[in-house]
């Protein structure tokens, strides 16, 4: 047992809790920020990195997580968002995890955040360029829809071989008479790459055309992180005659009454409602009362 | 109905504190019990942990199957997440199959190889009746590190260092060189992306899941894919091998300890299938080769046969592969069990946006407002 204690010993640096600042090491941190670099400047390019076993499992926010330990800073104002809650247990979780290690203020406003990590929304309030957006993202490649290795879709995207999702979407066309690409997208980024917004709805697919925040997304499970710089064209795929659909709802949010944000579903007893999913927007609209 | 369960009341603490009581159901874990004495108990579960997680440190193990309940997974996943953050402070040299101390060595292809089969300590004659009368059966006598002694081997032969099975065959011609030849790379310190070669799928193979590397494995050698022929087991070895590792100033190699591991080599009758147009034909032997930490067996022969079925198809065009066990790339994709556990326990993260896109769209399409393109046969052909 002595060697172990050593070895534990020795991977305890200094700072919070054992570990070091925002828990990477600095290596990894380095790893991480130069995949990144490389991402805003091919907007919309999937670059490998190596990514790190983190504290929450595969599949659970790992990669957003590397993107936003590599990023944070210790005068950043950082919010977590699942589903657009944060109130949710993961958003929670992750909050403290990323809290926990840097010591950085955090929020649930999204006006004062200067750092939001988020599965699969963008807050409904306008972010200004302040604002870092990081996106976890389960599946990273926009033609594993069509084709499951790899080695092919890089080629396709290095090709800028897109045909075979263009004709995915004409066959949806021909068959059900509209796009049955739900969440993720498939979105071509300034002319050139085309990537998968992270399983954000359609609805936000639009809010992210021209931003002006940065959008970083971090897949952690496939080892990749690609990126939307500010005020860069992010453009559905579709035909000129048949436009792209974003979510309809025919009710407003039971809560706020807004009719212009993304909502979910909430059954209570026998009614269903429609409510906003950003928790946070949604109860300043409504008064402050607690969804 | 698509509400998220929210972190209000501190609902998260009470989980943990229900799952650390043992939430009635099942005996509470008395905390530390001693990770010593369960490396003791199960030393397969802390090989497979060690071998999983590709940390060698068995104390360290032990401590994380203790901390997880005995999930084998998670247990994984606190080892390598601890690892992460570790320094690494350098790489080993290269050790050589023959390096290995043997304590066990079988050699299912020769009936007389050189040096002998040594049975070593083994329970797979021992018939699989389950002893409910002994409280603790892992007290009960086993074989001794001398019993099974192969009558062929020379007299008086102290197992130790033996040649391996297989070379009087390459000699011969019979067995293709190792090919492509397996450059050390770590992917876990380097970018994914693609041709990192033989090297990075057997360090694929040395962490994979255990039960997925067998099921693949499994799927290859009943038959599925074809091309020609049985595996056969060269040779099984188990016991020790030096690490050395240079030394900084002196640059001579120096041994910093040993490791416990098993070794497989496994020949696959008919070294490619070929090109395209089967015009070439290469008819020797393809020798896959798997190594384990530990001495869980079927990962070593498991990792071997997948080994040689992708060698022997690496000569085919890309993307041909016709199932699991001839492709590489799915298995690099599939066979990582921190990648499929996280992803597919991922499921019970909450999906109420993303799900509720996909009812637009099938609302949408039910609703059936816009007509369908018109598609002519011809078109459609």
């Amino acid at each position: 047992m002595t060697a172990l204690q050593g070895l534990v010993d020795s991977s305890r640096p200094t700072g919070q809790a054992g570990y070091s600042f925002a828990y990477l090491p600095d290596d990894a941190k380095r790893e991480v920020r130069r995949a990144l670099l490389k991402a805003v400047c091919i907007p919309g390019h999937q670059v490998p990195f190596a990514s790190r076993e983190m504290p929450v499992a595969r599949g659970w926010g790992s990669g957003g997580l590397q993107v936003t330990l590599s990023v944070v800073e210790p005068d950043d104002t950082v919010k977590v968002i699942d589903q657009g809650d944060d109130d949710s247990h993961n958003a929670v979780a992750l909050r403290e995890l990323v809290g926990g290690t840097t010591g950085v203020t955090t929020t649930t406003d999204a006006r004062e955040a200067t750092l939001i990590q988020t599965r699969h929304r963008v807050p409904e309030d306008a972010l200004q360029e302040e604002a870092l957006l990081v996106f976890q993202v389960p599946i990273a490649d926009p033609l594993r829809t069509v084709d499951p290795r790899p080695s092919v879709t890089r080629r396709l995207h290095g090709e800028g071989d897109y045909s075979a999702v263009w004709l995915y979407l004409y066959e949806d066309h021909a068959r059900l008479g509209r796009s049955s690409f739900a969440h993720s997208y498939p979105c071509q980024v300034e002319g050139g790459y085309v990537m998968t917004p992270s399983p954000i709805p359609r609805y936000d697919v639009a809010r992210l055309d021209g931003a002006p925040f940065v959008a970083l997304f971090g897949a952690g499970r496939e080892a990749t992180v690609y990126a939307v710089p500010p005020y860069t064209e992010v453009k559905p795929l579709a035909f000129d005659d048949r436009p792209f659909e974003p979510e309809a709802f025919d009710q407003p949010c039971w809560r706020c009454r807004s009719d212009a944000s993304y909502r979910v579903e909430e059954t209570v007893g026998e009614e269903i409602r429609l409510v906003c999913s950003d928790t946070d927007w949604c109860r300043r609209r409504a008064g402050g009362r607690r969804p | 109905m698509y509400t998220t369960v929210k972190e209000l009341n501190g609902a998260i603490g009470a989980a943990i504190r229900l799952a650390e009581r043992g939430n009635g159901s099942r005996p509470v874990t008395s905390g530390r019990t001693g990770s010593t004495s369960l490396a003791r108990l199960l030393p397969l579960l802390v090989d497979q942990v060690m071998a999983e997680s590709g940390i060698i440190e068995a104390a360290v193990a032990a401590r994380a199957i203790e901390q997880a309940d005995g999930d084998t997974s998670r247990a994984v996943s606190l080892v390598r997440a601890w690892g992460a953050c570790l320094p690494r402070f350098g790489r080993s040299r290269v050790t050589l199959a023959t390096d290995l101390e043997v304590s066990r060595r079988i050699t299912p292809a020769l009936q007389r190889p050189e040096g002998g089969q040594y049975l070593g300590a083994s329970r797979d004659f021992l018939p699989r009746l389950l002893d409910l009368d002994s409280d603790d059966s892992s007290t009960a006598p086993g074989p001794g590190p001398n019993d099974g002694m192969d009558r062929q081997a020379p007299e008086g032969a102290t197992p130790a260092l033996f040649p391996r099975a297989a070379e009087p065959l390459e000699s011969e011609g019979v067995i293709a060189a190792p090919h492509p030849v397996a450059a050390p790379l770590d992917r876990t310190r380097t970018a994914a992306g693609a041709g990192h070669g033989r090297g990075a799928f057997l360090q694929a193979l040395a962490r994979a899941e255990t039960g997925a590397m067998t099921a693949v494995a499994y799927t290859g050698v009943r038959g599925d894919g074809g091309g020609g022929g049985d595996p056969t087991l060269m040779e099984l070895r188990a016991g020790s091998v030096p690490v050395r590792v240079t030394h900084p100033s002196s640059g001579r190699p120096f041994v910093v300890g040993r490791m416990e591991v098993t070794t497989a080599e496994t020949a696959l009758y008919r070294m490619s299938r070929g090109d395209a147009d089967q015009s070439v034909t290469d008819s020797r032997f393809t020798l896959g080769v798997g190594v384990t930490v530990g001495s869980l067996e079927r990962r070593a022969i498991a990792a071997s046969f997948l080994d040689a079925r992708v060698a022997r198809s690496c000569g085919d065009p890309a993307g041909t592969a016709q199932v699991p066990a001839d492709d590489e790339e799915w298995m690099l994709l599939a066979l990582d069990g921190q990648e499929a556990t996280g992803f597919v326990e991922h499921l019970k993260l909450p999906h109420h946006v993303t799900f509720s896109s996909d009812l637009d769209r099938v609302r949408a399409v039910a609703a059936g407002q816009d007509p369908a393109l018109p598609l002519s046969d011809e078109e459609h052909s």
